[in-house]
């Protein structure tokens, strides 16, 4: 293959498609006719440009009944529900869990070898238990320790709440009692009071009508006088000279 | 539009207007916008069509950027039931064709991630057999192994009607820049093709 041959089958390409000028229609077919090889290459991109119209039109074919799905796609569509949970046929979630699936299997496999290959030789259980048994016996103590501190804190705690409790009931019946006595010496006071009160004004009361006794016999006295004066007074008048008929 | 159904109504019979689909008839011919209208108040009707109308689409730039056919019916249909969940945001009605096929290639790029993050563990799952995409197995094949930036042309190209003006449009690329990834998606295949021991 030449450099013309190599110019030659970039103008194929664009022969497909119709955008040759007419001179470079003219020098491909020129050339083609000279060039087996060419021709061989030409003929390849004719098939291949068939094969794909084939195809094309075989998917074009299939168009209507995929329309007709898509259409009852949409006649059945929910808009409430989601997109993802109505839509694909084939979704990722298989290849989610089958990505999982894998993760896990690895994980199972690296847990199993590492623990095969790279595990510690066993141990000398009675040195193990030597070294290990004043340690065990120091966090014990430790830990009884601190259980008893703490128990001691909480019993404290509720004696002195207990106490607290005591106080508080014995201040209220204290108060309680208090307040009754002073009620009843308070009721006590107030009936004597009343009492006095009453006996004061039935001694008025008794002046009172005693007054009232002395005011009328006097009024009688005086009206009494008062008619005697002028039965004198008449006589007098009776009696004197300038006055006798 | 409500008023033209309304008034066919007021002449035919519920039956004869069911039997006769008359409503779909009546839907099929109107714009985007009336029909994004119409969704949005909640006829399901009115989006079927504008589903039908832009599933095409949806699905051929599913299928450049994915490769695979049933990944792309899958995501395709994904999409035009978010586009249904989600067309109260659109913000030009006009231009529901452009925002669908936005979302199919957002959709398109989220599961492109999540398999390659999948498959730094697993294999890929294999893909359900399709008797009548048989015989083509090995140019399936090898569309899906080229690049996306080599495939989403391509496949628009030959899948989606074979008109380089579209391709340029949809892709936002010029047409010599879509002729420039068409050549080198085709020597790429041809490759591809070779290699897989298909071609002479």
């Amino acid at each position: 293959m030449n450099k013309d041959c190599q110019k030659m089958r970039d103008k194929m390409a664009s022969h497909l498609f119709g955008a040759l000028s007419r001179r470079d229609e003219d020098a491909l077919t020129q050339h083609i006719a000279g060039c087996s090889e060419c021709r061989k290459h030409m003929q390849a991109l004719g098939d291949e440009q068939s094969l794909l119209r084939e195809c094309a039109e075989k998917v074009d074919a299939g168009m209507g009944p995929r329309e007709e799905r898509m259409l009852e796609a949409v006649k059945r569509f929910n808009p409430r529900e989601s997109t993802e949970r109505i839509m694909p046929r084939r979704t990722i979630v298989p290849v989610r869990i089958a990505k999982l699936a894998v993760a896990a299997t690895l994980l199972i496999a690296a847990g199993y070898f590492a623990g095969r290959f790279l595990a510690p030789p066993p141990v000398d259980i009675e040195r193990l238990q030597a070294a290990l048994e004043p340690i065990i016996r120091q966090s014990v103590a430790e830990q009884m320790s601190r259980d008893r501190d703490r128990a001691l804190e909480r019993h404290a705690v509720r004696l002195k709440k207990e106490l607290a409790r005591q106080l508080h009931d014995a201040l209220n019946e204290f108060a309680a009692g208090t307040l009754a006595a002073s009620r009843a010496a308070t009721e006590q006071r107030l009936a004597e009071l009343i009492r006095l009160i009453e006996a004061a004004r039935t001694v008025d009361h008794y002046q009172v009508a005693v007054a009232f006794e002395r005011i009328e016999s006097n009024r009688l006295q005086d009206k009494t006088r008062f008619g005697e004066g002028l039965v004198r007074l008449t006589s007098h008048r009776n009696e004197m000279p300038g006055n006798k008929q | 539009m409500k008023k033209i159904h309304f008034s066919v109504q007021i002449f035919c019979s519920q039956s004869s207007l069911e039997r006769y689909d008359v409503k779909g008839l009546l839907l099929s011919g109107q714009s985007d916008e009336n029909l994004v209208h119409a969704s949005r108040s909640g006829d399901r009707d009115a989006y079927a069509v504008l589903a039908k109308r832009h599933y095409k689409r949806v699905f051929v730039a599913c299928l450049g950027m994915l490769g695979r056919v049933h990944d792309a019916e899958d995501i395709a249909q994904e999409t035009m039931l978010k586009g249904l969940l989600y067309i109260g945001d659109l913000r030009k009605p006009s231009q529901f064709g452009s925002w669908i096929v936005k979302i199919a290639r957002n959709d398109c790029i989220s599961l492109i991630r999540r398999r390659s993050y999948a498959n730094k563990l697993i294999a890929q799952r294999p893909v359900p057999p399709d008797d009548t995409l048989a015989p083509y197995q090995d140019v399936r094949q090898a569309i899906e192994k080229l690049p996306p930036d080599a495939r989403l042309p391509l496949v628009m190209y030959y899948f989606g009607g074979e008109n380089v003006r579209d391709v340029a449009q949809e892709l936002n690329l010029s047409r010599s820049r879509v002729y420039q990834r068409l050549r080198a998606a085709t020597k790429q295949l041809h490759r591809l093709l070779e290699k897989q021991g298909d071609v002479i």
